[in-house]
Formats: structure tokens, C-alpha cells, sequence
């Protein structure tokens, strides 16, 4: 194989490559998310930076009874 | 989104910062998410991780000065977040059994079991790799970028990639072959 040839996928039929091995690349296919996950993920950033863009708010100073 | 526009706010505000993260979220969330799952990000933590992408992001908008895309730039946030999270997990793993995948993401139970002996597998065969190799590999073979499209992700030449592929694949597929007849039982 030259140094620039794409290689061919190990998942591809007829690649070299062993059954156990292309099963197992096969059952870690990248998911997709959701409707429902990407409104959830959305509400969470806002959150998180409406909370970080907040003054923190600092303990009141408690007062010298001496 | 409910955010202001970006064309009516002052460049570098907060509203600014706000309206492009809303933009380059609607943009990319579902490719940030592909890039997690292909990075081996498991499905119960890639919401959490998205998150933290995005949050990531929103911090460096400041110092982000376009040298490159925000896809390339939102490449290399998602990758130390996926690196990041899987050293936290294996530092988990070493002290406790790993806990089950919340229902709301885990596929069903047969595919699950087979998702995780997969998974289990390949973080034993890919941890000798180097981080490079390693996405690579993964993105090669699992996400099914184009050598290409890996080396614009990763900001190498094509010819990187395909060395880095080639020298990550040996090794795969030597060490799961090992595996493979070290699971075999012998006969009596």
C-alpha cells in the first residue's frame, strides 16, 4: 500500500480483516442524538452559563457581638 | 433559540458570545455528538459531555481568533473532552465495578451487553496507541471521515493520517486476533 492510498475500510466486506474484529467495529457504530437529548443538552449550556454570568452571591458577614 | 442576533450586539459581548454559541451549537451539535460516540464517549455520558464541549467553547470564544474553522475548533474541545472523560472512567473502573447505563440512553439489553464487550475489547486493544493513532483509527474506521476530512479535523497533511491509520490498524488488528485466541478455549 502506498503512503497515500486511503486504506480500505476494516468494517468494508471483503476487507482483511477477522470476523470477531469487524462485529466488533460494527456494534460501536457512533449513536445520534435525539430530539428530546438535544433540547435537554441546550437547556443545560444555558443554564450553566446564565449561572456563571450570576454574581456569585457572597455569605453575609456575620456581625461582632464583642 | 431565544437569543439575540449577533448582527445587533457588540462583537466580544456577552450577548455576542451568547448568539454565536447558540448559532455554532444549531450548527454542529450533531456532529459534536458523532465525534464523542466515535471517540468511544459511551451513550449515557454524551450528553454531559456535549455539555461540556459547548460550556468549553462559550470560555475560549474570547480567545478564539480564527486561525482556524469553528468545526476544526470544536474538533479539538470535543477530543480533549472525550480524552478527558475516558481517564476519568478508567480511574473509576480501577476503584469500583462500572455502574450500568442510565435507561433513558441504553440500547436494549442484548445490544448493550454486545456494545459493552465491544467497547470493553477495544479500550484494551487502542490503549497502547497514542492519542493521535488513536482517533484516527476511530474516526477512519467507526466515523467514516475520509483521510481527508481527518486531516482538516486534526489539522495534520493527508500523509500523517494515513501513516498514523496504518501503524494504529496493525496494531488492531494483531492485538484483537490475540485476544480473540486467547478467549478461545482448548479442547480437552
Amino acid at each position: 500500500m502506498s503512503d497515500s492510498a486511503p486504506p480500505r475500510r476494516l468494517l468494508d466486506p471483503g476487507a482483511p480483516t477477522s470476523p470477531r474484529l469487524r462485529a466488533m467495529l460494527a456494534a460501536l457504530r457512533p449513536s445520534e442524538p435525539t430530539d428530546e437529548a438535544d433540547e435537554r443538552i441546550e437547556a443545560r449550556i444555558f443554564q450553566t452559563l446564565a449561572e456563571e454570568a450570576a454574581p456569585s452571591e457572597q455569605p453575609p458577614r456575620r456581625r461582632s457581638t464583642g | 433559540m431565544m437569543l439575540p442576533s449577533s448582527d445587533v450586539v457588540t462583537r466580544g459581548s456577552a450577548a455576542h458570545n451568547q448568539a454565536l454559541l447558540a448559532r455554532l451549537y444549531v450548527t454542529h451539535l450533531r456532529e459534536v455528538w458523532r465525534w464523542l460516540s466515535t471517540l468511544g464517549v459511551r451513550d449515557a455520558d454524551i450528553e454531559d459531555a456535549a455539555h461540556d464541549v459547548f460550556v468549553a467553547a462559550h470560555r475560549s470564544l474570547a480567545s478564539f481568533e480564527g486561525r482556524s474553522a469553528h468545526r476544526t475548533w470544536l474538533f479539538s474541545i470535543a477530543r480533549h473532552v472525550a480524552i478527558d472523560l475516558r481517564r476519568r472512567t478508567q480511574v473509576r473502573r480501577e476503584r469500583a465495578d462500572e455502574a450500568p447505563e442510565s435507561p433513558d440512553h441504553a440500547p436494549g439489553p442484548d445490544r448493550a451487553v454486545e456494545v459493552r464487550q465491544a467497547q470493553t475489547i477495544l479500550d484494551e486493544v487502542l490503549a497502547q496507541l497514542t492519542e493521535e493513532q488513536r482517533a484516527t483509527f476511530l474516526l477512519y474506521e467507526l466515523g467514516e471521515y475520509t483521510g481527508a476530512d481527518i486531516a482538516e479535523l486534526m489539522e495534520v497533511p493527508l500523509q500523517t493520517v494515513f501513516s498514523r491509520l496504518r501503524r494504529a490498524r496493525e496494531h488492531v488488528v494483531e492485538q484483537s486476533e490475540r485476544l480473540s485466541t486467547d478467549g478461545k478455549e482448548t479442547p480437552p
